[in-house]
């Protein structure tokens, strides 16, 4: 070794250690600075914006990770606007502008559990679903969404499980369109207006709920007067807000942009990864599940399972619910589509493939309401051959259900 | 990086535990710097302490253009060059003025803890020009390309490669006996 090599080697072993006392003692001292700091900042007039707090909410997905936002339909607002001070059209104005949102919350998971959550989401460029997004969960799953991959890590089996294209996305964005949707649509639109405790900021409070989306949800807004733009959402499975709301985001803030990287992945060391499509699929080769094809066509076959799958819905057949679509238990479909109102089925269309839909072909499902509301639904349906039986099952949907 | 820009948006939103983070995964290194930059516990506890202080009561004014630890290091390195010039005025405490530091408890008012190996390097280190320790240490310490070092120090590449070696060649010439060890 150099002479300098080793100065440098020497000099590199200089280093410091801190007493945790005093370390505790000043982290205690920084905290306490910077809370006085975000109380009065948030005292004080508008400073930004685009600062604000808000709700979002999805679907009973948390810690799995796909977050669809629910979406709504066509019926007239009865609801009238007679404050002066804030109108939803002064939010949907404000919200065309930010592209990119942040929040964090709680929501249920599938055992009924509140778990932590912080999301970051891109929109893409029509502002109508997410281009890219990353969430984080308190349990240790990421869902890492770009355009080109998705990411989904479970830290209990240590797997990546790896999509080609969007295996999540937060549709409809929480934007402008998003509430516009929501003033034409939701039922018993009720307003009030308030202080919030915290910054004594004016505030405007809405509920209102819907019977079918698809089952009944009820929601709680809460919009800052100042900024127009929403600052609060709570959304519950129930139509009058009874229970832990299964999405309460705490904190979202708009954003014009963010950058790139917040949506790259780094696979965890030691992780195993694993194509999310080929894990579907194999999870879908139980041979007493699905339709058997017998002398059907495929595109006969993808039709009839796809009419199939929804009569059952529509009848409240559960146990054929969960043959045609063996991702859940009779249960658990009864639970999803509890209280929905799906009246029949309109019409079908020819099975299509979809640009980065790896399960199966896709057949356009649209469905009457008994309010008389149509939907329509991407529904995808994965052909099998098990011990030289043709036959095939319901996949999944593609976008929002 | 991307954990880096995931603490600051969470920091910028108002997040307690953010600044608990970044606290914890910079605070050692920021020490170390301080330290070997002022030879002065005391000094290089105010400065990590006022860094962080600034830090926690900005956090909507916050810009970064690089990243978080450069953010973090200049921070340190602007008030050392402050606190050097003021302590141009007055007697600085050395890191043997102090107490003999009890690895395992401390002394409740005091934060750094130094071995008795890094007081020795420490001592070498103040001995050398304070431009020269600073490129040694920033190169060694905080992790800084020589390209870096001459943007922060507003000379050229080559000053500070010179800077740098003539900063060896000192610490050598102070050193010896510990390099031959």
């Amino acid at each position: 070794m150099r002479p300098s090599e080793k100065i440098e080697e020497l000099v590199r072993q200089f280093d410091v250690d801190v007493n945790t006392f005093r370390d505790h003692q000043i982290l205690d001292e920084l905290q306490q600075v910077h809370s006085e700091a975000e109380q009065s900042r948030n005292r004080g007039s508008l400073t930004c914006l685009w600062r604000t707090i808000m709700r979002s909410y999805t679907t009973k997905t948390a810690a799995a990770a796909v977050i669809v936002l629910i979406a709504l339909f066509g019926i007239t607002s009865l609801h009238q606007f007679t404050a002066p001070a804030w109108a939803i059209d002064q939010t949907v104005d404000v919200l065309r502008k930010f592209n990119g949102i942040y929040c964090s919350g709680t929501m249920l998971d599938e055992q009924g559990k509140e778990v932590s959550f912080e999301i970051w989401a891109k929109a893409n460029a029509e502002q109508t679903a997410s281009d890219n997004l990353r969430l984080e969960a308190g349990n240790g799953h990421v869902t890492v969404v770009s355009k080109t991959t998705s990411y989904r890590y479970d830290p209990d089996a240590n797997t990546v499980s790896i999509t080609e294209g969007y295996g999540a996305a937060m549709q409809p964005w929480p934007g402008a369109h998003f509430l516009e949707s929501m003033k034409r649509t939701v039922l018993d639109w009720s307003e009030s207006y308030g202080k919030d405790p915290a910054t004594d900021r004016d505030r405007v409070y809405v509920t209102c709920s819907h019977p079918a989306a698809p089952g009944p949800r009820s929601w709680w807004f809460e919009f800052d007067v100042e900024s127009k733009l929403l600052v609060g959402l709570k959304q519950w499975e129930n139509m009058s807000r009874q229970g832990l709301p299964i999405f309460n985001a705490k904190s979202i803030t708009y954003y014009e942009d963010l950058p790139d990287e917040l949506f790259h992945f780094e696979i965890p060391e030691g992780a195993a990864t694993v194509n999310a499509v080929d894990e579907r699929i194999n999870k879908l080769q139980d041979p007493n599940d699905g339709m058997p094809m017998a002398d059907m066509t495929e595109e006969q076959a993808c039709v009839e399972i796809v009419r199939r799958y929804w009569q059952a819905v529509i009848d409240h057949d559960w146990q054929t619910v969960a043959v045609l679509r063996p991702v859940a238990t009779a249960e658990q479909w009864e639970s999803k589509y509890a209280g929905g109102t799906l009246a029949e089925i309109i019409e079908l269309s020819e099975p299509y493939q979809e640009d980065g839909c790896g399960l199966g072909k896709i057949v356009s499902c649209t469905i009457r309401f008994d309010n008389d509301l149509t939907r329509t639904i991407k529904t995808i349906v994965l052909f099998r051959e098990i011990d030289n039986e043709r036959s095939c099952v319901i996949a999944g949907t593609w976008g929002s259900e | 990086m991307i954990e880096d820009r995931l603490l600051i948006l969470r920091f910028k939103h108002g997040s307690s535990d953010a600044l608990c983070r970044i606290y914890k995964k910079y605070r050692i290194y920021l020490l170390k710097l301080a330290t070997a930059l002022l030879h002065d516990v005391s000094l290089a506890e105010d400065t990590v302490h006022d860094v962080f202080l600034r830090f926690a009561k900005s956090s909507d004014g916050i810009k970064l253009s690089g990243s978080l630890k450069g953010y973090l290091r200049t921070c340190v390195v602007n008030d050392v060059r402050n606190k050097v010039r003021a302590q141009r005025i007055r007697p600085a405490v050395g890191l043997d003025d102090i107490d003999p530091p009890d690895a395992n408890s401390g002394r409740p008012d005091q934060w750094i803890i130094c071995k008795d190996r890094s007081r020795r390097i420490s001592d070498a280190l103040a001995q050398v020009p304070l431009e020269q320790r600073e490129v040694v240490v920033l190169h060694l310490h905080g992790d800084m390309k020589f390209r870096e070092i001459a943007k922060l120090q507003a000379v050229s590449i080559k000053t500070i490669q010179s800077r740098y070696r003539y900063g060896l060649d000192k610490l050598r010439s102070i050193l010896d006996s510990e390099v031959e060890r």
